[in-house]
């Protein structure tokens, strides 16, 4: 299936070959064929919970008047087949919603480039309350204040009220590799709340109870203090990673399509000079010029460097990012989330996990600020801004590490997914103080390489009030767990495997008004249209 | 009337007074929320009584136009996916067009369509289309280099025969490579320019053969920022009109969305094409080229609010599936489309020949049922008798349902704003959209939106639309004429049929006209000159690009509704207003 959405700019610049970035730059190392289709798939999930709280009402733009917080539904465009309103986030993400502009979100383009939301997926009843514990904690233990392994994971469960594997354990089972392990971590002092052990799944399966601070986590079986992270030094300067060899002469190695854009656009910078030099232009024509050649001389700065250098070390990085940490022992370990970055990056440059796991700062339950009435309360709006913040900072930080496979960042290839694990309410004003299953939202950064990102996709899962419905059935978050994983290269023998009822089994939900795929789970598969082909 | 015999800008004065003196400058309190793009949220606002009597009409001529003085500049602005796509094809021919890549590529173009007003409008140079549009150049520029048909065909819209050389050192190459630059950029290529492009050709061949460096050359060319935008910053000739270079330009982009073509660039060399009776021939020409005949049916499209047609609804009762109903919203928008080209065609096509039509294009299996004719994308009689006149045709039904009833204010809305060019306010902060206590348990959908709308924060914008709406109740969301509507009794929610009633006035041209149903609405705007000067306001924001509020300066005299279209278009391309800079 075919969606004629809008495209953000580094689909253009990297997916289809023809002027710089990845595909430029992958010619201009020599990578090969199969390399290219290896970076199709998602390599890391990171999922940064705010446990216990719900979605704010500025995530999802409302038809009437736009979303609280200033959103503009009117950029969500019609795709009437496919039963989805698509809208790119471009450089102001706030028009879709006053949630998508905060912290980096709202000034890095890579970010901007990066983010996907799924809006208006249905779950069941159950689901959207997020007050039953997946089997593996309860409330009464203290799931509500930030421990990993009870409601904080419910959003990762496809709505399951009942014992089972939540997406992140599927997917770690299946992408670690011997000795690799899952890392979860909160602490109280940024604001995870107190008790923060949690199952790491690894290679086979197997759980493991692990501490959650920093320091407890590098001096445990991922790093055990520092050795793997040795090992794998060692490992690398064998010739277990390496860079490849620039060639001579890049123009000669490169692709006709990239060394026609690249001509192309050191023609434009040629040709920018004289037509802005004209006396005749007005302002609007001025300014129509320059943001012309400013946006050609974007993709020109990128496409020189990799032309000259064949460093490729800032492919879709942000500025001045370009060199990235290596794989070396972590010095210091401290309980802030810069901590949680560092130990990260020490993980994934050494390939000791693919998958972390983290709590949010700004505990608040949603009790106090959503069943209160924060559905119009401004004061409240910063609670749930916490989650969009801290998603970016950990996103921001994977652009500055290059992955020693690709030679590019590691956000095209990683998603940091941001979760409540309680939904918000549509009814026919646009809101209500209830919990429903109308209208679930995912928030994503990163994962371009397997994910259509840059846009907000919505399938309005509530059609009797302010969201009006296109028809069809809808997915439900079961479908959009499933496209994560299928990023990662699973399949439905992974998340379903033979004689079980699949990943996540709907439970007899209705959207009102709308049909809602309830059929066994077992037949549902990704939601068509967001992973790239 | 008032404005017979006068050309097609010289409505503007009537239009503009008509839209400027009353709903626009007075505070509206209710509106139709949205449009095609918003959904359905049709019965939010206010309502006009379905009492037969008229409901307020358009205002009456007022100098009101005042606030609106100045016709906007033609300006440089990103380029349309439409436009793109055509000259994809005209230029580089059928094998590059076929290219998935290609395909591809046009198609996750930003496509720039709106629910209401028209793809040129859009002036920001935008990120994705600029991307998109380097991305798409250099698989061109590839295609070209390695596919000796794609050169082929280029040399061919070029008119020049040096055997689909990569070559463009010797003589022949460098006509080719100069001739190209030159309709690409819809001007002689700068002499410095062109000086870049053979050094940087030459260069580029030294190092790495001739077809990578003619692939560079022909990028650099696509990206200039002449070929890759609606590049109009016309130099002022010594009798102080636009140069005959960007004068061919509009032409070819008003007429075709596409480069001039052969015959055109010759005109333009030669600098005839400032002289109307030249320019004139040369428009209609161009109007019945294959590019042309298509920029018809894209103008009528957006012109009637259909390029973003909701489909019926995909549910078992209606169409089976979402694909087919999304097929036949397409076979109903491309159906109003034909049914304009072939209008417009037609020596002496006017309004009322549109509005007023017993022709159909039924593309559809679902069309062909309904109008009781074959399948075909042929312009042929219906063969249903109450098929009489456009808004009849299904593409003006299918938008899809406000709840249980039909979407009266929602097809009103649509009459009054692109047809008549009428103007409705704002959509209120808050407006109370439950239904007042007293309603009836059983309701029509007229009676429904009577009931709903009648209060005073709704009932001053829906008392603007809702009549042309009334008018159209008598079909159903899937386009079916119906005898009996079927609606839910709110108490007992049982389905019942209750009586359609199509009988209504509706203010048209200052005043007020009984219609009895659907069909003689479109013959009462067929005859009105309100909707013809409103064609040719529409027609001019398409050329020049702009929303609907401006044209209040031109002071030409207005033409009746017994103009052609084609000569509206005619005289619209030799008026002064296409000539301004």
């Amino acid at each position: 299936m075919s969606w004629k959405n809008a495209m953000e700019r580094r689909k253009f610049l990297s997916g289809l070959g023809m002027c710089s970035t990845l595909p430029f730059l992958e010619t201009v190392l020599g990578r090969k064929v199969a390399h290219a289709q290896a970076a199709n798939k998602l390599k890391r999930l990171i999922i940064v919970s705010q446990s216990h709280m719900a979605l704010g009402y500025h995530r999802i733009p409302e038809f009437a008047k736009g979303a609280y917080g200033g959103a503009d539904p009117s950029l969500l465009k019609v795709d009437m087949a496919n039963g989805v309103r698509i809208g790119a986030f471009g450089s102001t993400p706030g028009k879709l919603g006053g949630f998508y502009e905060q912290g980096a979100l709202k000034s890095n383009p890579r970010l901007q480039k990066e983010m996907m939301v799924v809006n208006g997926l249905a779950m069941n009843y159950s689901g959207a309350q997020g007050h039953i514990s997946d089997g593996n904690g309860s409330w009464s233990a203290g799931g509500q204040s930030g421990k990993f392994n009870t409601r904080t994971r419910f959003a990762l469960s496809g709505s399951l009220s009942g014992p089972s594997v939540t997406i992140d354990n599927i997917i770690a089972k299946k992408i670690h590799t011997s000795g690799q392990r899952s890392m979860f971590m909160g602490s109280s002092n940024w604001g995870g709340g107190g008790a923060d052990t949690d199952e790491s799944i690894d290679a086979n399966g197997a759980i493991q109870a692990l501490s959650g601070n920093t320091s407890n986590i590098y001096n445990g079986p991922i790093f055990d203090a520092g050795k793997k992270v040795t090992a794998a030094m060692q490992k690398i300067g064998a010739g277990g990673m390496t860079t490849p060899a620039v060639p001579s002469d890049p123009l000669a190695a490169m692709s006709t399509s990239d060394f026609a854009s690249l001509m192309g656009l050191r023609f434009s910078q040629q040709e920018r000079k004289r037509l802005l030099g004209q006396k005749s232009l007005s302002a609007n024509d001025k300014r129509s010029l320059e943001q012309y050649y400013d946006l050609l001389n974007e993709s020109l700065a990128t496409a020189e460097k990799g032309a000259t250098s064949g460093s490729g070390g800032s492919a879709g990085g942000i500025a001045g990012a370009t060199v990235s940490p290596e794989c070396k022992p972590l010095a210091s370990q401290g309980g802030d989330l810069a901590s949680f970055n560092k130990l990260m990056g020490v993980a994934f440059l050494c390939d000791l996990s693919r998958i972390g796991y983290l709590s949010v700062g700004s505990y608040q339950d949603h009790n106090t600020v959503w069943h209160a009435g924060a559905d119009g309360d401004s004061s409240k709006v910063g609670t749930f801004n916490t989650l969009a913040v801290q998603v970016a900072q950990v996103a921001e930080f994977l652009t500055t590490l290059i992955d020693p496979a690709t030679g590019r960042d590691m956000l095209e290839n990683s998603i940091v997914i941001g979760i409540t694990n309680c939904a918000a309410a549509l009814n026919t004003d646009g809101r209500d103080t209830s919990h429903s299953y109308h209208d679930f939202t995912y928030f994503s950064v990163g994962g371009s390489a397997a994910l259509k990102n840059g846009n907000m996709y919505d399938f309005m899962g509530y059609n009797n009030g302010k969201r009006p419905a296109v028809n069809g059935p809808i997915p439900s978050v079961n479908q959009y767990l499933q496209t994560i994983a299928a990023g990662f290269g699973l399949t439905a023998a992974d998340w379903s495997p033979a004689g079980g009822k699949g990943f996540g089994p709907w439970m007899s939900s209705v959207c009102a008004g709308r049909p809602v795929r309830s059929d066994d789970a077992a037949k549902t598969g990704p939601i068509p249209g967001l992973l790239k082909a | 009337m008032q404005f017979r015999n006068a050309s097609p800008l010289g409505r503007v004065w009537w239009l503009c007074a008509a839209l400027c003196g009353g709903y626009a400058a007075t505070a509206c309190t209710g509106s139709v929320a949205g449009n095609n793009n918003q959904g359905e949220d049709d019965g939010s606002g206010g309502g006009a009584g379905g009492n037969d009597t008229a409901p307020p009409g358009d205002p009456p001529v007022a100098a009101a136009c005042s606030a609106r003085t100045g016709r906007p500049a033609w300006q440089i602005s990103t380029n349309t996916a439409f436009a793109a796509t055509n000259i994809v094809a005209q230029v580089f021919g059928p094998d590059a067009a076929k290219d998935a890549q290609v395909k591809s590529m046009l198609a996750n173009l930003p496509v720039n369509l709106k629910a209401k007003g028209f793809d040129t409008e859009n002036k920001a140079i935008a990120a994705q289309f600029v991307d998109g549009y380097v991305a798409l150049a250099a698989r061109l520029a590839t295609l070209a280099s390695e596919q000796a048909s794609v050169r082929g065909a280029i040399e061919s819209f070029l008119g020049t025969s040096c055997n689909q050389t990569t070559d463009l050192e010797g003589g022949c190459g460098q006509e080719v490579a100069r001739k190209f630059a030159d309709a690409f950029e819809r001007e002689p290529v700068a002499s410095e320019d062109f000086d870049y492009f053979v050094q940087a050709y030459k260069a580029n061949k030294a190092k790495y053969q001739a077809p990578k460096a003619y692939a560079g050359f022909l990028a650099s060319v696509m990206l200039s920022a002449k070929s890759a935008l609606r590049y109009d910053n016309a130099e002022l000739t010594m009798a102080g009109t636009i140069d005959a270079a960007t004068m061919g330009s509009r032409l070819a982009m008003t007429l075709t969305s596409a480069l001039p073509d052969q015959a055109l660039r010759e005109k333009i060399a030669d600098g005839s094409i400032l002289k109307a009776e030249v320019r004139k021939d040369e428009a209609k020409r161009l109007l019945r080229t294959d590019l042309g005949r298509q920029t018809l049916r894209h103008f009528a499209e957006q012109w009637l609010n259909l390029s973003l047609l909701k489909s019926p609804p995909g549910a078992p009762s209606y169409v089976a599936t979402n694909e087919e109903s999304a097929l036949v919203a397409a076979a109903a928008r491309q159906e109003v489309g034909a049914l304009f080209e072939n209008v417009v065609l037609k020596d002496g096509g006017t309004l009322r020949d549109f509005m007023s039509t017993d022709d159909v294009v039924p593309g559809h299996d679902w069309l062909a049922k309904l109008y009781g004719a074959s399948k075909s994308n042929e312009v042929k009689r219906a063969g249903a008798t109450d098929r009489h006149g456009l808004l009849t045709r299904v593409a003006f039904s299918l938008h899809g349902a406000y709840g249980d009833y039909l979407p009266i204010a929602h097809r009103g809305y649509g009459v009054k704003v692109t047809m008549l060019c009428g103007t409705i306010g704002a959509l209120p902060d808050k407006v109370d959209t439950t239904l007042p206590t007293d309603a009836p348990d059983v309701m029509s959908s007229r009676q429904f939106f009577e009931k709903l709308t009648e209060r005073g924060s709704c009932i001053g914008c829906h008392a603007a639309m809702n009549p042309y709406g009334y008018a159209m109740s008598a079909f159903s969301v899937t386009g079916a004429r119906l005898a009996k509507e079927q609606v839910k009794n709110r108490k007992t929610l049982q389905m019942v049929d209750v009586d359609v009633r199509e009988q209504v006035n509706v203010p048209v041209d200052t005043v007020s006209r009984s219609v009895a149903d659907a069909s003689a609405l479109s013959d009462v705007i067929g005859d009105s000159d309100q909707a013809a000067a409103c064609f040719a306001h529409r027609f001019d924001q398409f050329a020049v690009g702009v929303k609907e509020d401006f044209l209040c300066s031109d002071d030409e005299k207005a033409p009746s509704n017994t103009l052609s279209l084609q000569d509206t278009i005619l005289d619209y391309v030799t008026s002064s207003a296409f000539s301004a800079r």
